[in-house]
């Protein structure tokens, strides 16, 4: 959970990596001020929000997507997957299998080229003779398909905000 | 899907632009409401988490940040200065006691592994690491499997490999041998290579991938060796594994844990590890992963017995179970994985690494022999 939602908002796979290890260090140094009758996933989530956006200012870019009322809805969404009844994350998120098996071949194809081989857009766009604001224009519409399905599945999208058992 | 009243995000540059990193951004914060940037932004993450890292990477991630603990802040390089262009690489551990017990602290934190797959990932582990050997065993279901088995007659899957010896050294260093008229037939990967001192015409059925002939060797090694490694990597995502009795081997009493694996519902060829890339001739295994596997591991963690039950063939019928025994552990002497241990039949080196799979046939049309 906690490296999904780095990657959720640093972009570069370097940056992910240090402030993950970071935020881990962070929360081993600072564990006597967790206080255990809170979860603790939002707490150590919390300490990497901190990181990311101590390293977006020492870049001095402060990203849209790094503004309070997203980083807000994020965390709500997480707390929403982390109460799902499963040990891991994958196993929380294993209507995600289904809703990806409902996609049209050729949106699982796209998904699959920018997600599992990490082709960028411009690449995909040269393959499929498309342009690349129509190929971004498709994913977006891919995701918004499976956030749908979650959030149909009861994934996302369920229940108030209480406290998560698991990280 | 939001509970708040979707206001505009503030409208900033493209981060794609702003950051210029490596990552090909394909969130438009500019375009849409908060909310609906946070739920792409975490689908985008889902994805992406999903798609490229395997549970080895999340365990480097935590002994690195392990081994972070254990030094100094100050000390402390980031990892991206110390691998400035790939994942995957770490500091080595110190100070081991301290760094185990945060590595068992941290571990819970980050991914809780259950029992279940901590041990199956520790067995499977073990043989890509260790010298082992394994009988083969296949069992069909005359009733479905392919190439009409309704005369009692083996299928070819089952002539092929049932009663098989199969050598296992370290990463894709595999030899598998089976008699047949009279012959040793030997077939390996070295590590860089696949090798076989099949007549040519088994080395072309071997790299068929047409007919009902049964698996290919190289997809059989893949499936052994690869695929395994890869039944490892997604053994979280793919299977859910459930810890069964304990039983025991008649042969020396030991007692096994047993842990069976079910395919989830979705898991398919699109999600396997080693998939071709689109557009490229698929490198077909199996033509799915199995739809259940059982591990047998004893209390020294060694994978005693795996059976991968529900093969499914190219028609969607089960080709049959494939049952792997735990023979001996006992060393075993390099040359044995060499093609040139195995002289009296010519080796016709089948594919490299990397390249496509390569007909003989192309080069030389006719079987030859040693003189």
């Amino acid at each position: 959970m906690l490296l999904t939602y780095l990657r959720s908002l640093l972009r570069d796979h370097a940056a992910v990596d240090d402030v993950f290890q970071e935020t881990l260090v962070t929360a081993w140094r600072n564990l006597h001020r967790f206080d255990h009758e809170r979860p603790f996933a939002p707490w150590l989530r919390g300490i990497a929000r901190n990181l990311v956006l101590a390293h977006h200012r020492k870049h001095r870019r402060l990203p849209a997507t790094c503004e309070e009322t997203v980083l807000a809805h994020l965390d709500r969404r997480l707390d929403e997957i982390g109460r799902r009844a499963g040990d891991t994350w994958d196993e929380k998120l294993e209507a995600l299998d289904d809703c990806l098996d409902r996609l049209p071949d050729d949106t699982r194809t796209l998904l699959d080229w920018h997600y599992r081989l990490e082709l960028d857009t411009a690449r995909i766009a040269a393959r499929m003779d498309s342009n690349r604001e129509t190929i971004k224009k498709r994913l977006q519409r891919a995701r918004r398909r499976l956030l749908d399905c979650l959030t149909a599945k009861g994934v996302l999208g369920g229940g108030d905000p209480s406290p998560e058992v698991t990280t | 899907m939001s509970d708040q009243t979707p206001r505009p995000a503030r409208s900033l540059d493209d981060p794609d632009r702003i950051r210029g990193d490596h990552r090909d951004s394909t969130v438009e914060p500019s375009t849409m409401d908060a909310a609906a940037v946070a739920d792409d932004l975490l689908l985008d993450a889902i994805l992406a988490v999903r798609a490229t890292d395997d549970d080895a990477s999340v365990r480097d991630r935590v002994r690195a940040a392990c081994a972070a603990i254990d030094a100094p802040l100050a000390t402390l390089a980031p990892i991206s200065a110390t691998r400035p262009t790939q994942r995957g690489r770490w500091r080595p551990l110190v100070a081991a006691a301290v760094v185990m017990a945060a590595a068992g602290l941290l571990s819970l934190l980050v991914a809780l592994p259950s029992p279940a797959y901590a041990t199956v990932d520790a067995s499977l582990e073990r043989l890509t690491s260790s010298d082992l050997t394994f009988r083969i065993s296949v069992e069909t279901d005359d009733a479905t499997a392919p190439g009409g088995r309704a005369d009692g007659r083996p299928s070819g899957f089952q002539r092929r490999f049932d009663g098989a010896i199969l050598h296992v050294s370290g990463p894709r260093v595999v030899m598998l041998t089976t008699g047949r008229q009279d012959a040793l037939l030997a077939r390996g990967h070295d590590g860089t290579r696949f090798w076989s001192n099949h007549l040519p015409d088994e080395v072309e059925s071997a790299i068929s991938s047409r007919g009902e002939r049964g698996i290919p060797f190289h997809q059989f090694l893949d499936a052994i060796e690869g695929d395994l490694r890869g039944l490892l990597g997604g053994l979280r995502r793919g299977y859910a594994v459930r810890r069964g009795e304990d039983e025991t081997d008649s042969r020396d009493g030991a007692t096994l844990r047993r842990f069976t694996g079910l395919r989830r519902a979705g898991v398919s060829e699109r999600a396997r590890p080693g998939s071709s890339e689109p557009g490229e001739r698929p490198r077909r295994r199996f033509a799915g992963p199995p739809e259940r596997f059982d591990v047998w591991i004893d209390d020294r963690g060694n994978l005693r017995r795996l059976r991968l039950s529900g093969l499914p063939g190219r028609d969607g019928g089960s080709i049959g179970d494939l049952i792997l025994e735990l023979v001996d552990t006992a060393p075993l002497d390099e040359s044995i994985f060499d093609p040139a241990s195995y002289p009296e039949i010519e080796r016709t080196p089948v594919r490299r690494d990397g390249g496509g799979a390569r007909s003989p046939r192309r080069d030389d049309r006719r079987p030859r022999r040693p003189s």
